[in-house]
């Protein structure tokens, strides 16, 4: 009986509370195709329902995985990341009282990062390599390329309501930074700097699920 | 949603009665009943409102049978009981469920549709079969069996100790080198290296014909069938014997598959290190080892195939033997059935003026439940059972309890639960001495009057739990291992003489009050992200309004000196900050979401979310008007107590939480929501009772129409 009011308590804190998170990935590419990137995880508007689930084995019939398993997990995603070719100087930062986590790496091309990402989905066993190339770049033409195909959403309508609840009001924010000045941008959502060397798009991660809008772009650059 | 309303429907609203005596046909080794006494309820909610209800539309268009237009159509006896059992045995678990008839042809016409199969007669009854479920019925009833197979001899196990099968590595690996030598030319097939192996290793059988095994007939032959009879001691039709009981032996298969396939991969790394270095011929080596060893694994996995659909044919076909026995029981008993209607337990809990009983039997030992749990007790999950059965788990009321009944009740202004356990002596009198205890009434000062959305009561005797917990998990668990009796016995009284019953009682003695008192609108900070007109982040603190709930929790403890220390231990390790006479968990260095604030007072630990409530209490602070009275009467009558005042809630849960389309039920869940919710358990004589109340407004005749017409609103606003 004490446990269960335990989780009445608990499931009734996630629910009054809120779920919002956002996305952050940031390329800073320089001329020659090498650069920096950096994704965060910023899940900190939701920290006190985070923090309530946390300490709840399950939640909507899911297993809540523990710090420990959280941090392993990443250790595993680092070693993968690491051992791939052209990536050096892979940082992370785990913040668990707020739930910000940020990850950074220095690539020296963009092949690198689309092999890391690679790598992961192999070590997952992972079917489905559409999100295989996130990035590429065309020195010749000057021409950054942000890639993306949209195949979540009949996964996302499978899932049931309390699972769609997470995914809104997250979003999703891609910034890109460039050595030279952009020319022009595919994608109508991207906003350029007013130094005209970043671009940067804010998107709903359920329109993206979606296929409302994309973070797909395609940036030329000043020669 | 749809098929769950509507099935839901004719379960709990449509299925009525109380005068057919299934209970004569359903075997003594039942361990679960469930009977829908609906007579009563019919008078709650009438057929003419049923058939017009949105929840019968939904289900005639889930049946998609266009002569089904009215419950009668379906030709079954409304008037009459509807019972559902679950029988075990060693071999199988049956669920039989028993549904009287008023007009068979009607029936008759209805059934097939739905079955798509051909009606065979027996004697005394019709049947029909789908997928190994069965139907049977005569003008009275029907009766509808299915089920599975529990027992151990005809599951498949991976087979190891089978001559055709065992392999050894090491000594294939060596043979393998000798054939590569002789072959060194590598002009044999396959087969041929193979064969040559099979004399190496001096077997007396060829590997490579092991897959020239017989192919299995579509259906069952005389010869499996009578096989089968034979090994399970089994005969069919009225006047039968008794299938033999299996004993149970569980062996872990699994276990020495992983072992097999461990020790492989060892020897290859072995192998790979002592192995002299030359690539090319090295390489063309293991590919003509990988070969010949894929040609061997194919045809051994071939005949293991053989033989797992030889288990599972003969599996099969028990279940369906089993199934015809217990139709030809049901319809033709034998004089020497033993009906679960002797029961003594089974026979006191029958209740005419219940809408729903549900009796079960938790004694388990020495059936094939326990073999499924015993694999459970010792596999992966052992932690979750441990904690499913676990005593808190569950709260105490159903530890071990032979017997436990729950009846349902649709009253005039509310839905009523009841459940009752009936225990052995040791927990009659572990439970007399466990719940003999009254709550402590000085909580009631710190508690305003009604003004709360809910609270748990709990009171109990912390010394005797302490005291019988090891037994107790010594009766939960040592049962599934009756050859280690004497090393459980053991283990519990190590266990109690490290537990030091006396202490820990003083520290909590067992009486607790949780309130949560309000939904608080409060400001909460997080961090985010703003952007300069070049896109440069910049991690920014803000802030936001969320609502979190107050309570106030309190425990009694008759050893605050003790408390006091440990509180120091926290101090000193940083989790707790001490304030003026009070304490602080800071949520920025616990796991906590917010932050929580206590202090010992008068044998009293405080535990709040509020800090102006711990500074009050400390001070001395009460409430003139304490917990409403009709609250005390029910939490000092009572060992546990729950109480939900619904209506508070919801109130608080926003309906912008949910979806565009659940919202509207949502706000209908709210209007038409129940007010109250109470459930209270107190010890008599040794027995928990249990009573659930679920007050529902008092604009219907009675909760059964109220529930009803709910639902009703349900369908009509999702579809």
């Amino acid at each position: 009986m004490k446990n269960r009011v335990t989780y009445f308590f608990l499931i009734l804190l996630c629910l009054v509370s809120s779920s919002c998170f956002e996305l952050l990935e940031e390329v800073n590419l320089k001329e020659d195709g090498s650069g920096t990137y950096s994704f965060t995880a910023n899940f900190s508007q939701s920290k006190t329902k985070l923090k309530s689930i946390m300490l709840m084995d399950k939640i909507n019939g899911h297993s809540v995985p523990s710090e420990t398993q959280i941090r392993e997990e990443i250790k595993v995603l680092e070693r993968l990341v690491k051992q791939t070719k052209g990536i050096s100087e892979f940082t992370k930062k785990l913040d668990f009282d707020n739930f910000i986590f940020v990850f950074s790496c220095k690539f020296d091309n963009l092949e690198a990062l689309n092999s890391a990402v690679k790598n992961v989905r192999i070590a997952k066993n992972l079917q489905d390599n559409t999100h295989d190339n996130q990035f590429g770049y065309d020195i010749g033409k000057n021409v950054f390329y942000r890639y993306f195909n949209s195949t979540f959403k009949d996964e996302y309508e499978n899932l049931n309501l309390e699972d769609k609840k997470v995914f809104q009001g997250a979003k999703i924010i891609s910034i890109c930074k460039f050595e030279q000045e952009v020319v022009s941008v595919s994608n109508s959502n991207a906003r350029i700097a007013a130094n005209k060397k970043a671009i940067m798009m804010q998107l709903n991660v359920v329109d993206i699920i979606a296929d409302k809008s994309s973070i797909k772009n395609s940036v030329t650059l000043a020669k | 949603m749809k098929q769950t309303l509507s099935t839901f429907l004719l379960l709990t609203i449509v299925l009525v009665g109380n005068s057919q005596n299934f209970t004569s046909k359903i075997s003594e080794n039942a361990s679960m009943v469930f009977t829908l006494n609906g007579s009563t309820i019919l008078g709650k909610v009438s057929e003419k409102q049923l058939n017009e209800s949105a929840v019968f539309n939904e289900f005639k268009k889930e049946f998609g049978n266009p002569d089904i237009n009215t419950l009668s159509d379906f030709g079954l006896d409304f008037t009459k009981s509807f019972v559902f059992a679950q029988e075990w045995d060693t071999s199988m678990n049956i669920s039989i469920f028993f549904m009287p008839i008023k007009d068979e042809a009607k029936f008759t016409k209805i059934i097939p549709t739905s079955y798509g199969s051909e009606i065979k007669k027996e004697k005394g009854y019709k049947v029909l079969e789908k997928n190994g479920k069965k139907i049977a019925w005569n003008k009275e009833f029907a009766v509808f069996i299915s089920g599975y197979y529990v027992g151990q001899k005809y599951r498949y196990r991976y087979s190891y100790d089978n001559e055709f099968l065992k392999s050894d590595y090491y000594t294939e690996n060596r043979a393998i080198k000798q054939i590569i030598e002789e072959d060194s030319e590598n002009t044999w097939g396959l087969q041929k290296q193979s064969d040559r192996m099979d004399e190496i290793l001096g077997l007396s059988f060829k590997v490579s014909e092991l897959d020239n095994h017989p192919e299995f007939p579509e259906n069952f032959t005389k010869k499996e069938i009578q096989e089968v009879k034979s090994e399970m001691n089994l005969t069919i039709g009225a006047n039968q014997a008794d299938p033999k009981k299996e004993s149970m032996e569980v062996e872990f298969a699994e276990d020495v598959m992983v072992d097999e396939i461990t020790e492989a991969l060892e020897a290859v790394a072995v192998e790979s290190a002592d192995e002299a270095y030359n690539e090319d011929e090295y390489y063309k080596n293991e590919s003509r080892k990988r070969e010949l060893r894929s040609y061997r694994a194919d045809k051994r996995n071939d005949y293991r195939n053989y033989l797992r659909e030889k288990t599972e044919r003969k599996r099969d076909i028990l279940t369906q033997l089993l199934y015809d026995n217990r139709v030809s029981s049901v319809f033709n008993p034998k004089s020497n059935f033993n009906s679960i209607a002797a029961n003594s337990s089974f026979k006191n809990s029958q209740d005419k003026k219940a809408d729903a009983t549900f009796w079960v039997r938790n004694q388990m030992s020495g059936n094939a439940l326990s073999a499924n749990l015993l694999r459970e007790l010792y596999g992966y999950r052992y932690s979750r059972m441990y904690r499913d059965l676990g005593v808190f788990g569950t709260s105490l009321n159903q530890m071990n309890s032979a017997y436990s009944v729950s009846k349902l009740f649709f009253e005039k202004d509310g839905i009523k639960f009841e459940n009752n356990t009936e225990n052995n002596e040791f927990q009659l009198n572990s439970t007399n001495n466990i719940y003999s205890t009254k709550q402590d009434s000085r909580f009631f000062d710190y508690v305003n009057g009604d003004n709360f959305l809910g609270y748990m009561s709990l009171s109990f005797d912390s010394k005797s739990l302490i005291e019988v917990m090891p037994q107790l998990y010594m009766d939960q668990y040592g049962r599934f291992a009756e050859d280690r009796q004497e090393e459980f016995q053991v283990m519990v009284e190590m266990i109690s003489i490290f537990l030091d019953e006396k202490a820990i009682g003083e520290l909590a003695t067992g009486n607790a009050f949780f309130v949560l008192k309000d939904m608080v609108k409060k400001e909460v900070t997080y961090n985010s992200y703003e952007y300069d007109e070049n896109y440069k982040s910049t991690l920014v603190e803000k802030t936001k309004t969320e609502l979190l709930p107050e309570f106030l929790f309190m425990f009694s403890t008759s050893n605050e000196e003790m408390l006091t220390k440990i509180m120091g231990l926290g101090i000193k390790n940083e989790i707790l900050i001490e304030n003026n006479k009070y304490y602080t968990i800071n949520s920025k260095k616990g796991d906590l979401p917010f932050d929580i604030f206590f202090v010992i007072k008068d044998g009293i630990v405080f535990v709040s979310t509020d800090e102006i409530e711990i500074k009050t209490i400390v001070q001395g602070g009460k409430f003139e008007n304490n917990l409403a009275s009709r609250h005390q009467k029910l939490v000092s009558s009572n060992s546990q107590v729950i109480y939900i005042n619904n209506q508070k809630l919801t109130e608080y849960i926003p309906t912008d939480f949910f979806s565009r389309r659940t919202q509207d039920e949502y706000a209908m869940y709210k209007e038409f929501g129940c007010e109250e919710i109470v459930v209270s358990s107190k010890n008599k004589n040794g027995n928990m009772e249990t009573t659930g109340f679920v007050s529902t407004p008092n604009n219907e005749l009675n909760s059964a129409l109220y529930f009803f017409n709910f639902i009703n609103r349900m369908i009509e606003i999702k579809y």
